[in-house]
């Protein structure tokens, strides 16, 4: 069965700063506020990490890019978390920030025309941090699972690197 | 048994350089070298024009945390293929990756990154700095090895 989007691409763009073609998620089916979202990310071969590939490329090199895979369930998971604090009336603004991951595993390659389906858990909120954990299918393939994702909520003007510091990197 | 690489690649790398035969999102490797105890290094001057930065973000380019990790997976996966063309490299799994500081258009990556393996996996262990060489990003990367004709 399926299932009307509950945020397309409109409400994306209002919870993140990310824009084409780095935005890695499509529409979003389902939102439990704090808990829960199940989010897709439609791969084709139109998008630029493609266009470079010669006519003779072997099928297997058509693979989607495991950084953009990362890139998108990280996307979901935040989607998550600002629909969360705009919910609640707090600040959605300011830059997303990639602190650290761990315990990420491709299962199986994802190529153009499949519908890559995110399910992302928020297993703690303490202030501008977030923990996330996600696993992801391709129909009933399971083709990714992350163990730990931090997200950090940053203005831009705090990302110089200083040293001693830790500030992250955009997601 | 894991063993350190320690083969000298400066040949193999130039031609490695040539074409890239599986998706990216950008080339995230302009110049690779060995250091004299076998570690491998990768760089990339980062570019206003890079692929996909007109979305990250619009006005306030900003160089995405995957695309240091891409930076370090480009630099193994060539590695590896340049060691034996016929083995069919893949990224199975990110067992950890930490971001310190972001890179910005005209930063400079440098990543430093030491490779062991064994008969069907590698294991990539990588430190990424800036300019000012302070590191921004640390990871630790495995690959499936598939089967190969050569050493």
């Amino acid at each position: 069965m399926t299932l009307p989007p509950l945020l397309g691409i409109a409400d994306l763009k209002r919870l993140l700063p990310h824009r084409h073609p780095i935005l890695q998620v499509d529409r979003v089916l389902a939102i439990e506020e704090g808990k829960s979202i199940v989010a897709e990310k439609a791969v084709t071969h139109s998008e630029p990490c493609y266009s470079h590939l010669p006519d003779d490329a072997a099928p297997g090199a058509y693979a989607y890019p495991v950084s953009l895979l990362l890139e998108s369930v990280g996307q979901a998971g935040c989607v998550l978390w600002m629909h969360t604090r705009e919910a609640s009336g707090d600040p959605t603004g300011g830059s997303l920030i990639f602190g650290s991951a761990s315990g990420l595993t491709v299962h199986a390659p994802v190529y153009p025309g499949d519908v890559v389906r995110h399910e992302a858990h928020l297993t703690s909120v303490k202030g501008d941090t977030a923990i996330l954990t996600a696993r992801s299918h391709v129909d009933d393939r399971l083709v990714l699972t992350l163990d730990t994702m931090i997200a950090l909520q940053r203005e831009v003007a705090d990302l110089t690197p200083q040293p001693g510091t830790s500030t992250g990197s955009a997601i | 048994m894991i063993s350190t690489l320690s083969t000298d690649l400066g040949a193999v790398h130039a031609r490695s350089e040539q074409r890239l035969d599986f998706a990216v999102p950008l080339r995230a490797v302009e110049r690779t070298w060995t250091g004299e105890d076998g570690e491998l290094f990768a760089s990339k001057l980062v570019r206003q024009d890079d692929p996909y930065l007109e979305g990250h973000y619009p006005g306030a380019p900003i160089f995405p945390g995957v695309f240091t990790l891409e930076a370090a997976i480009q630099a193994v996966t060539r590695h590896l293929t340049a060691l034996d063309p016929t083995r069919r490299i893949r990224l199975h799994r990110i067992a950890s990756v930490r971001f310190r500081a972001p890179f910005f258009p005209g930063d400079e990556l440098t990543a430093r990154i030491r490779v062991s393996y064994e008969s069907d996996s590698a294991r990539a262990m990588c430190k990424v700095f800036g300019d000012e060489g302070t590191t921004r990003a640390s990871m630790t990367l495995e690959f499936a090895l598939g089967p190969g004709g050569a050493s």
